[in-house]
């Protein structure tokens, strides 16, 4: 087993790499315009000089050949963390991206964890007994969650649970780790509303394995060994309809990351979805740079788990 | 590393046929038959709104600002007084384009990565999964703003920038493809007559590789639209006043608690088409995959 | 080094617009707009009445909010026989109008008067509680609260900071709030300054004329990375002595009547020297250290910002106490307008002012109390005059017939904004409606002048933009009804408008910007902006030349009564010329808070008041 994890990492290593040139090669490709309208020109309306724009290219990191711009973004990466200084703010972009990390992976986490336990659930019910009402309502869920616009949902929720139920606190942000119970209310909207994507992937991913497990012959061959369904059930397919599932839920990490910024901005939580918008708005491309490269890595992370995970239920995995 | 392919084995395959035979059983579904209306709605609008709309799409009337429903306006009016049902007319075309041209986007980018990569294997198969392994770690609409940011607010940089967020589903599956077709004697055939790669690729695999990029392009205009939809309510989508259903539930949005009537049309009809499309996916995937086929 | 600081410099400077237009996209409406319109460094819409010349006069035309008037029906008691006196003399002075000398020796006799008046204790409020402020942008990591960088200011400003000279709501200003306990105007260029004693900064450390010095020096000091915001607006202070540790003398360029207002903005705003050596710039921006009645106490970037009492302020209340009344005040950040609404509906913040398109929702919520600012901001729209086919004024006057401002006051803000009939606003005292100004919605007089104005059809075309994502629909609206004139809209994209020459002074610009702005206070920062070759905002950078003179003329007297009367006539000019600035509409601002807080009000610059804040219980 170990051995099969330390492959796995050492698999990550090229991919880190991979994320390196790209997020490098990100920034190379912002045309000279934009880039010169963040930095300059004066208001004054001076125009700058190609010295000028040698000045500037060499505070930002951006002078030299190609492939020494390349090293020196590398050695600055991987050495010392340094993604640069915010163009805007001029603050380490470092600094910026951890004050906000935390927002982040507790939304995000909740969120797919969340997603997890619910898409489970309801998948398995549906998956069990196709055809049914319970089924249906699950389908039906899987359906308008997948499609229902988030801020939709989002605004909803407010207007319900806050403002005329008073429930819970329209928005903002407290750190669990300080006071859970805050937390938990202020979360509440925003993780739910997050996950419902989820959710239904899960759900709709669980429901089709657990329908396909139920066909195989194995399946076939415990039953008629004379097994209660419920053994049956809790032994071979919610273990054998859970690979696919966390192939999922890997990817749904990713894509829980990318729909917080709307969430995010909605119930004004300090997280890296917003400062992704707000970087966007301020075209501040060392700040997205730095997002682009850490939230990857984290991705690349919660990934490498799901795969231990994958290998753990999968034998078969850890010797292929 | 991310997502394991499935394994070559549980492929579904693809088989051609008769074209009345695939309708037919095609629409005995009941889900395939909403999805079929809904899609033919969208692209009727689509086609002829701007013809059949009783306003035009920006034509306003600061007089009958968020109006309900009436006879003259039947899905009522915008704050500055626009026909909602107009403008959703209107905002079809932008959803269906944009659908379309992400996921040509998405498989012209993934077309080389998938094939060459399932055909030639070894190091080019490795070094191009690796590419796509780590593309597909980048959170789509982080992946998608840093792409707006480099190249610009515009409706066409965002279909560029959602296609290229979703080409890798694309060339996994591709690859996946081809590495089973390339396997068969058809393609074994074609090699032993001495036919170059570049043609088996082209004349045998590719031709092969469509139904399944259908299915798979079918979900992938959901996906698309929504994210457009998103995008336009940060701003980052088409520029007003162009008529799009993001745009619409963005202006909307503001006055959400005066009138629910802007928001709502654009927003249904966004849950609708991507519903259809999902629909359709699924229900293109079990026709199209036989072994499937009445068990769902 | 100093090379490099100045292209951070002029780095940053850009940033500021883009950071403005950023906080202003991301918004709703209301604040952002106020800070978008400045472009240039200096403020944009921010200024005084002529301050000093007509204190005293205006103490009694003026209304005052609640809890200033109080204090001023108290002096007012107090100082009784003085004031009548001085009317008196004042009265004969204003007869005579002979001249300037004469309203300089007049403005003495004021400042030697005002000066004898002793400190009046602030009227006791209710203590303690905590009151939560729900804002739509992070203040203090975006802009920073440094005051020799930060490129927008808010209401934090005056609750940490104190400036030099502060003027009140409005517009007199008010000698109990600023550091100066008397200021005289020797000559046209002359002011000398009498500071207070015992004044503390927040770090223990004593204000004085060396402190007030170092800090207007460093307003002004370019060498600092994108420092020197106040360079422009302050250039008309020659010298600055300390001619003992309480008194500070200016010498001026030439008179300038627009100084005093503006030495009560940030730039005039006092930080403790000591803190400032001790620390380095970046942190500078996020530690506030003034003499203020509140001090920083937490602050996490995007997460909170929380104010407590700094127990040792020199202001103080009638118990005795130190000035500020809550045991805490919260800033918090919630991005969007809808949400930021449901939070003082649902009492997770307790005050805020309204995005516009909530307005309307939440004065129907008997949980809540409004104060409103009237004509706080112009609904404008600029034009750049240089340019074919908006070079031609009937072309201009004809779109701003097209316009449908009363269909857009109803929209967009139900009724509660004034239909604009000049340059200046009508919450500015030098408004003057014309009767020439093309307020009325006329499609049939528009469509009329276009055809005089010669200009072939094939040519009735504009670029437009909203130059932030509030201003959108009604940028829309507005495009719309040209579109019925026949006129054809070009939109362009924020990216454009951030990118094309248009920001580059003295180029040809091709854009046209529909936006907010403001001239509340002082008329000469405005019409510096809008009416002047050099103006940020006179998007051509071509002359002016009608106006440009008076616009000088008119900041270069101390006479009220002239600037009042060149203002008219700036205003008259402007009415047929239509130059640059084309207001549509004055509209207004609230400051919501639940019905359990009170002392919310508006300064002078239209920023909130949190000093006054307290718990109703």
């Amino acid at each position: 087993m170990s051995k099969f994890i330390l492959a796995r990492l050492l698999q990550a290593l090229p991919v880190l790499f991979l994320v390196s040139i790209l997020t490098f090669a990100g920034l190379e490709l912002v045309p000279g315009d934009p880039l010169l309208a963040v930095i300059g020109p004066a208001q004054d309306g001076t125009q700058l000089s190609a010295e000028d724009v040698e000045r500037i290219k060499e505070q930002f990191g951006l002078h030299g050949s190609l492939p020494e711009r390349y090293f020196r973004y590398v050695e600055q990466v991987i050495l010392h963390f340094d993604f640069g200084t915010s163009l805007q703010s001029q603050e380490p972009v470092t600094r910026v991206i951890a004050d906000r990390m935390p927002v982040s992976l507790w939304l995000n986490g909740l969120a797919l964890g969340l997603s997890i336990v619910l898409g489970l659930t309801l998948g398995l019910l549906a998956g069990v007994r196709p055809g049914t009402r319970g089924d249906l309502g699950v389908t039906f869920l899987a359906v308008v969650g997948v499609a229902a616009p988030s801020f939709w949902l989002a605004i909803g929720l407010i207007i319900l649970f806050s403002v005329e139920l008073g429930w819970l606190p329209t928005s903002g942000w407290v750190n669990p780790t300080s006071d859970p119970w805050e937390a938990a209310k202020h979360l509440a909207m925003p993780v739910f509303a997050l996950s419902l994507g989820g959710v239904a992937v899960i759900a709709r991913q669980t429901r089709s394995s657990v329908l396909e497990i139920r066909r195989q012959d194995y399946i076939v061959t415990a039953r008629a060994k004379g097994l209660t369904s419920s053994a049956v059930l809790i032994r071979h397919v919610l273990k054998n309809s859970m690979l696919p599932v966390v192939t999922i839920m890997g990817l749904q990490f990713a894509a829980l990351f990318g729909g917080s910024v709307i969430i995010e901005r909605l119930f004004a939580l300090p997280g890296l979805g917003r400062l992704a918008f707000d970087a966007t708005l301020a075209h501040d491309f060392k700040i997205l740079q730095g997002i682009v490269f850490l939230v990857t890595l984290v991705v690349i992370g919660a990934n490498l788990l799901t795969d231990i995970v994958y290998g753990m239920l999968d034998p078969r995995i850890r010797y292929q | 590393m991310t997502v394991r392919e499935q394994p070559t084995a549980s492929l579904p395959r693809f088989r051609h046929l008769q074209v009345p035979t695939s309708i037919r059983v095609f629409l005995h579904d009941p889900k395939a038959q909403v999805a079929t209306i809904i899609l033919l709605v969208v692209i009727f609008f689509a086609a002829f709104g701007p013809a059949i709309a009783p306003f035009g799409e920006n034509e306003q009337n600061l007089r009958a600002s968020l109006e309900g429903p009436s006879w003259t306006h039947l899905l009522g009016t915008d704050q500055l007084g626009r026909d909602i049902l107009s403008r959703a007319m209107y905002g079809s075309r932008v959803s269906v384009s944009v659908g379309l041209i992400v996921v040509a986007i998405a498989a012209a980018v993934a077309l080389p990565i998938g094939l060459s990569s399932g055909y030639f294997g070894g190091w080019v198969d490795a070094v191009l999964m690796r590419f796509v392994d780590t593309w597909i770690s980048i959170p789509p609409i982080i992946l998608i703003l840093a792409i707006v940011a480099i190249a610009g607010t515009s409706l066409g940089n965002v279909m560029l920038a959602i296609g290229l967020a979703s080409f890798p589903v694309f060339s996994r599956l591709l690859r996946a493809l081809t590495l089973s077709l390339k396997a068969q004697d058809f393609v074994t055939a074609a090699r032993s007559l001495g036919a170059s790669d570049l043609r088996i690729l082209i004349r045998h695999i590719l031709p092969n590789t469509v139904q399944p990029l259908i299915v798979q392009g079918t979900l992938l205009v959901g996906v698309a639209v929504l994210a457009e939809a998103a995008l336009s309510f940060l701003g980052f989508g088409a520029q007003p006043p162009q008529a799009t259903w993001g745009n619409m539930i963005a202006e909307g949005f503001p006055v959400i608690r005066h009138s629910l009537w802007p928001t709502i049309l654009p927003g249904a009809l966004i849950m609708l088409f991507v519903l259809a499309a999902n629909f359709m996916g699924d229900r293109l995937r079990d026709v199209l995959d036989p072994r499937l086929r009445g068990s769902l | 080094m100093n090379e490099r600081n100045y292209w951070t410099r002029l780095s940053r400077r850009k940033l500021s617009r883009r950071t403005l237009l950023r906080a202003s996209a991301r918004a709703g409406v209301g604040a952002a707009g106020l800070v978008l319109v400045g472009c240039g460094d200096d403020d944009d819409d921010d200024g005084a009445q002529p301050a000093a010349a007509q204190a005293q006069q205006q103490q009694q035309e003026q209304q005052a909010p609640a809890a200033q008037q109080q204090t001023q029906q108290e002096q007012q008691a107090e100082q009784a026989a003085q004031q009548a006196e001085q009317q008196e003399r004042q009265q004969q002075a204003a007869q005579q109008q002979t001249s300037q000398q004469q309203q300089q020796q007049q403005q003495a006799q004021q400042q030697q008067q005002q000066q004898a008046q002793a400190v009046q204790a602030a009227p006791s409020l209710p203590r303690g509680g905590i009151v939560k402020y729900g804002a739509e942008n992070e203040l203090i990591g975006q802009s920073g609260m440094d005051p020799s960088t930060a490129l927008t200011q808010s209401g934090l400003w005056r609750a940490i900071y104190d400036p030099l000279i502060s003027t009140r709501a409005d517009g007199v200003v008010d000698l109990d709030a600023s550091l100066a306990e008397a200021f005289e105007a020797v000559d046209d260029t002359t002011i000398v300054f009498t500071l207070r004693d015992g004044v503390t900064f927040h770090d223990g450390t004593s204000f004085d004329a060396e402190a007030a010095r170092f800090n207007l020096d460093r307003a002004v000091d370019t060498s600092i990375p994108a420092g020197g915001v106040y360079a422009a607006a302050f250039s008309v202070i020659e010298s600055k002595d300390v001619l003992d540790s309480n008194t500070l003398r200016f010498t001026l360029t030439g008179p300038n009547a627009a100084l005093l207002t503006n030495l009560q903005e940030r730039g005039g705003m006092m930080v403790s020297p000591t803190h400032i050596e001790a620390t380095s710039l970046e942190d500078l921006r996020v530690q506030p250290v003034g003499t203020g009645p509140y001090r920083l106490d937490i602050w996490e970037n995007e997460k909170s910002t929380v104010l407590v009492p700094y127990q040792d302020s020199w202001q103080r209340r009638e118990d005795g106490g130190p000035y500020a009344l809550l045991d805490e005040f919260h800033y918090v950040v919630i991005p969007d307008a809808v949400v930021r609404a449901a939070a003082i509906e649902s009492g997770d913040v307790d005050t805020f002012v309204a995005p516009d398109s909530q307005v309307g929702l939440l004065l129907d919520n008997d949980d809540l109390t409004s104060v409103v600012r009237k004509g706080s901001l112009h609904l404008s729209w600029w034009v750049n005059h240089e340019l074919y086919p908006a070079n031609n004024v009937d072309f201009r006057r004809a779109l701003m017939h097209a316009w449908d401002k009363e269909g857009a006051r109803e929209v967009f803000y139900e009724g509660r904004a004034d239909l604009g009939t000049a340059i200046l606003s009508n919450g500015n005292w030098a408004h003057a409606p014309q009767e020439n100004f093309p307020t009325e919605f006329n499609m049939d007089k528009a469509e009329e002048l276009l055809v005089q104005s010669g200009i072939p059809e094939e040519d009735w075309e504009i670029p437009i933009t909203a130059a932030w994502a509030g201003a959108e629909p009604m940028f829309q609206a507005l495009a719309g009804s040209w579109e019925q004139l026949g006129v054809r809209v070009i939109p362009a994209t924020y990216e454009e408008v951030q990118t094309r020459p248009w920001a580059n002074r003295g180029q040809a610009a091709d854009l046209h910007i529909f936006s907010q702005g403001g001239d509340r206070g002082e008329p000469d920062t405005f019409l510096q902006l809008g009416l002047t070759e050099k103006g940020t905002w006179n998007l051509g950078g071509g002359p002016v030349p009608e106006v440009e003179g008076l616009v000088q003329d008119a900041v270069s007297t101390y006479d009220t009564e002239e600037r009042r009367r060149i203002y008219a006539e700036i205003q008259e000019i402007q009415a047929d010329l239509l130059y640059s600035i084309l207001p549509g509409l004055y509209t207004p601002r609230y400051f919501f808070s639940r019905n359990n807080v009170g002392g919310a009000q508006f300064d002078l610059n239209g920023f909130e008041w949190f000093k006054e804040l307290h718990r109703i219980s």
